[in-house]
């Protein structure tokens, strides 16, 4: 291997680069986020991709076996099932995403500021959220979406309240940590005030530790979506998702099994992308695990 | 005789905990000239880092402070957090003893200091990057241009305690306070730090609070030496005069203590001289003096009164009943 002679970099382009370089050498990590990537393609482009519109009934091909017509085949209406997973992923991305990003947006500012502050604040916030962590996450959100009604805009804002707790307390546990780093003591000593301190040095050096979280957040949500579509109190049929695909198909699991298959397989592919890119990127965020 | 720039005086620090309270520090006094270097000494624990730190409101809120610090006419202990901000790296400032930690990673130290400067000084980003150049420059960090631009991993120890200090002479204060700023680096940048802040003390003429375990580092910088024992003040006096004359028996032991090379006496390999025994602790004040324990001139007026500070020459203070200077060098 030769050495070609560099132009010099910066230094916050050689740390990507080297950041880069550490995650490029995790093939499961580098599997996880092409295909993570693809996913949120095929949401984003589903109507260029999907050869039929999801609503199209085709009724000369009920529950027909996959062919050239129909490339997963078609469920008892002669919906093509191919372009029903493609336009299943617009509300799993969505819904993973859109409720992740209210999610941190909801949950980091309320634990930077019980993890720095401390004082009363801290107690009442800790045991709020110890006291919500107490429902099973999926229970929550769905009594949040049965009391905010069927839809999928609703669905997305319980799973991100749900969500919440938990963030809350990864942003406190790391600015109760930070607040305590010789440069927030220097930074208090050369006078910087108590927003500077939570702008400047504590939320950026926590970032990293919340964006893997939040790509660790995303497929739990995604699966969190397909449930409560699944019980109905997600998206409504005719628009389409994964779960609502796993109720239709629940009728003719024996007779037609891949109608389940084929949306439960994207399932499984998605969040396991999101996951191991998390994992990845944890590793290679985490100082601690550099070899 | 002009008035001091700081003028500390019974300034106690005491920290409630959940085990009873502990007395870190206790009535407290001494001054700063403007110009001057003023040595705090004393073993880990005996109230030196507290007391400086309790100046500028930077102890945890466990902590009560009492007494008054006159800085410029007003009580720096009594004063708004909004007026403390503005003092804070603008009047006093701060060097801590961890440079490897002091510094924020995610920034580029041209960045931090920059801040700084523009925080006090109210300077555009563009001013504030040339002043920041020219203070890595002043504390003779080479090739600053580049350096501005780097983050603290690529900088050694030495290297980022000079950043720290440039980030607290950045407005030009009137004291810095250096916390044992030499003790977690190697000797031989320990000597290009001491000079620097000797040459930073000429230039700019900031006067120094320098904290320290060491009796050499201050030899070799301060003009006067306050020594501290169990949070309490054991003895005042010029730097000559002390090396030269010490009364108390615990800065005696701290002179034995020095390591020394190519002693002439005996074959040069006498046992380096210890202090028996170790700090009290503080969880109450203490009813007699707090070296007794360890003190070979205790006896029983030692162990039942608090001796109090007394002047046995100009300028020079000590707390103890049995004061004399026959000391075994």
């Amino acid at each position: 291997m030769s050495y070609v002679e560099i132009a010099p970099l910066s230094p916050a382009a050689r740390r990507r680069r080297i950041l880069r370089r550490r995650f490029v050498r995790r093939p499961l990590a580098v599997v996880g986020l092409v295909v993570a990537i693809a996913f949120v393609i095929v949401a984003i482009f589903a109507p260029l991709i999907a050869p039929y519109n999801y609503k199209e009934t085709d009724f000369n091909a009920l529950l027909a076996r996959p062919s050239s017509h129909h490339l997963f085949g078609t469920d008892a209406l002669g919906h093509d099932i191919f372009s029903q997973v493609v336009f299943g992923a617009r509300a799993s991305m969505e819904a993973g995403v859109l409720a992740t990003l209210l999610a941190l947006a909801v949950a980091v500012p309320i634990g930077l500021i019980a993890g720095y502050y401390r004082g009363w604040v801290d107690p009442v916030i800790a045991r709020l959220t110890d006291a919500l962590l107490a429902f099973p996450f999926l229970i929550l959100a769905v009594g949040l979406a049965a009391i905010l009604g069927p839809s999928l805009k609703n669905a997305i804002l319980a799973l991100g309240i749900g969500a919440v707790p938990q963030l809350i307390r990864i942003a406190r546990g790391e600015a109760l940590a930070l607040r305590e780093e010789d440069y927030v003591r220097a930074a208090v000593a050369n006078g910087a005030s108590d927003f500077t301190i939570l702008r400047r040095h504590i939320l950026p050096n926590m970032m990293s530790t919340i964006i893997v979280q939040a790509t660790v957040t995303i497929p739990i949500l995604i699966i969190g979506e397909a449930t409560l579509s699944f019980l109905g109190l997600g998206v409504q049929p005719p628009a389409t998702s994964w779960g609502v695909q796993l109720r239709a198909a629940q009728d003719y699991l024996f007779d037609a099994p891949r109608l389940a298959i084929y949306p439960g397989v994207a399932i499984v592919l998605a969040t396991l992308s999101f996951n191991l890119f998390g994992d990845g990127l944890r590793d290679v965020l985490d100082p601690r695990t550099q070899q | 005789m002009t008035s001091p720039l700081l003028d500390v005086s019974d300034l106690s620090v005491r920290f409630d905990t959940d085990d009873g309270s502990v007395h870190a520090v206790d009535r407290l006094g001494y001054t700063l000239a403007a110009g001057e270097v003023l040595g705090v000494v004393g073993e880990s624990g005996c109230g030196k880092s507290v007391s400086a730190l309790s100046l500028l409101g930077l102890l945890p809120p466990t902590a009560t402070v009492t007494g008054e610090a006159l800085f410029e006419g007003a009580n720096v202990l009594n004063v708004s957090p909004r007026q403390l901000r503005r003092i804070r790296g603008k009047e006093i400032s701060f060097v801590f003893q961890e440079p490897m930690t002091s510094l924020n990673p995610v920034f580029t130290v041209g960045k931090q200091i920059s801040e700084v400067l523009r925080k006090h000084l109210e300077l555009s980003s563009k001013q504030a990057r040339k002043r920041t150049i020219e203070l890595l420059k002043l504390v003779r960090i080479p090739a600053a241009e580049r350096r501005v631009d780097e983050y603290p991993h690529q900088l050694s120890g030495g290297m980022r305690q000079r950043v720290m200090i440039a980030m607290a002479v950045a407005c030009d204060p009137k004291i810095l306070i250096a916390d044992e700023p030499t003790t977690a680096l190697d000797v031989t940048i320990q000597a290009g730090i001491l000079d620097l802040m000797r040459d930073l003390r000429e230039r700019l003429g900031t006067a120094i609070i320098l904290i320290t375990h060491n009796l050499g580092v201050v030899a070799d910088i301060a003009d006067r030496v306050v020594v501290m024992y169990a949070g309490r003040k054991a003895e005042e006096a010029p730097v000559r005069e002390l090396f030269a004359n010490p009364q108390h028996p615990y800065t005696i032991g701290l002179l034995n203590a020095i390591p020394r090379l190519g002693e002439e006496e005996g074959n040069g390999r006498e046992r380096l001289q210890e202090i028996p025994g170790r700090v009290p602790s503080l969880s109450e004040p203490l009813d007699h003096c707090a070296f007794a324990d360890r003190c070979p001139r205790a006896d029983d007026l030692t162990r039942s009164s608090v001796p109090p500070l007394e002047r046995v020459g100009t300028d020079h203070l000590v707390a103890c009943f049995h004061p004399g200077g026959e000391w075994s060098r």
